[in-house]
């Protein structure tokens, strides 16, 4: 008669453990819109050495490799990816989605994916748009 | 003074418990196990796509994990309910996990020593003639039962998470949860680990007809004849 009262009870530790895992700590969804407000805050104020800080290193050496130019200066050339970031600069923030390690902030001109990396995060694509079933078209990303 | 009086009565409960004991252990050690291989699998990625590694407590505490988890969990009590209840209803002639060919069903009062059939030695609700032995009687089923529902709950609920994740390393929307639970992902994780519990069963129920292993009570007696049924070691 003991057992099935205790086994209920660990079914409902592991289940509550289960719960707790599902929501798990670290930097979210406010850290998550700040750093992309930070970034379009650097673009329009033309640090692009401070937005580039603010990028994936794999995306920030991708667009460095594709302008011919450091990413600081690719990010605020109107000529290269400054252009189209220029615009959708000033955007407050729509929404924040996150899903465990990656997030996906929107604002009224784009759509910014991020990653968590350590206690922070880093953006991994911005400038994007939808393309229905196929993945987001973006201007910069890794 | 208490000390040496009460080692024969502890060893004697490891020896009487060892069964629990060893599967316990065994499941720790594999759930320790999958939790630091899975830990570098993930770091791994976690570096190679230029991110930081989460560690071992990073990935425990990570629906990727859990979703591992919980849809073997999930499998596995849905398999013992199955097992548990079909049981009543559906035998195998030979087979020592089936009861006998004529006890088909709940089986009468008598047999299953409950109300006035009771004996001392019985479980107070199983004496007890009111709703305490209509639900004592199906405890096993509803228990197994509550940890299948829980975990397939919890696995879609981590499930979701850890396909959003996906969706957005890929640059897609996420969805929400009633949206993913008619996901293939879903399905997928789902039925993969109920097709193998299901197999498991299957050959545990025929091969045990014809193949023994000596002393286990989940074997027939060695020398005992195929035909035979609800006979365990």
């Amino acid at each position: 008669m003991d057992g099935a009262p205790r086994r209920a009870r660990q079914a409902a530790a592991a289940l509550a453990l289960v719960a707790a895992a599902a929501a798990c700590a670290g930097p979210g969804e406010g850290d998550a819109a700040d750093v992309v407000t930070r970034f379009y805050a650097a673009v329009a104020a033309g640090d692009g050495d401070a937005a580039c800080a603010l990028l994936l290193p794999g995306a920030a050496q991708d667009l460095a490799h594709e302008s011919g130019v450091p990413c600081g200066e690719a990010l605020v050339d109107p000529q290269e990816a400054g252009g189209v970031l220029a615009e959708r600069a000033g955007a407050a923030v729509d929404a924040v989605h996150l899903a465990g390690g990656q997030a996906q902030v929107v604002t009224a001109t784009d759509t910014v994916f991020l990653a968590r990396s350590g206690g922070t995060w880093v953006v991994t694509a911005v400038g994007c748009d939808p393309r229905g079933e196929r993945p987001y078209d973006c201007e910069v990303e890794s | 003074m208490s000390g040496p009086a009460r080692e024969p009565g502890v060893r004697s409960a490891l020896r009487t418990s060892s069964l629990s004991l060893v599967f316990g252990a065994l499941f720790l050690a594999s759930l320790t196990a999958q939790a630091f291989v899975g830990a570098a699998q993930h770091d791994a990625d976690q570096v190679a796509a230029g991110l930081e590694p989460l560690g071992v407590w990073g990935y425990v505490t990570s629906s990727t994990f859990w979703v591992d988890v919980t849809e073997n969990w999930q499998s596995e009590f849905l398999q013992f309910l199955l097992f548990i209840t079909l049981t009543v209803w559906f035998v195998q002639r030979g087979s020592p996990e089936s009861k006998r060919l004529d006890a088909v069903g709940r089986e009468t009062d008598e047999e299953q020593r409950v109300g006035a059939h009771a004996q001392p030695d019985s479980p107070a609700w199983a004496r007890a003639g009111d709703w305490r032995l209509r639900v004592y009687s199906h405890s096993l089923a509803l228990v197994m039962g509550a940890v299948f529902v829980g975990s397939w709950l919890a696995q879609s609920v981590s499930g979701v998470v850890a396909y959003n994740e996906e969706q957005l390393r890929e640059r897609h929307d996420p969805v929400p949860w009633t949206e993913y639970l008619a996901q293939p992902d879903f399905w997928d994780r789902t039925l993969q680990n109920w097709q193998s519990e299901l197999l498991a069963v299957l050959a545990m129920v025929v091969f045990s007809i014809y193949l023994r292993e000596r002393g286990s009570p989940e074997s027939k007696p060695v020398g005992v004849a195929h035909t035979a049924t609800s006979v365990e070691g």
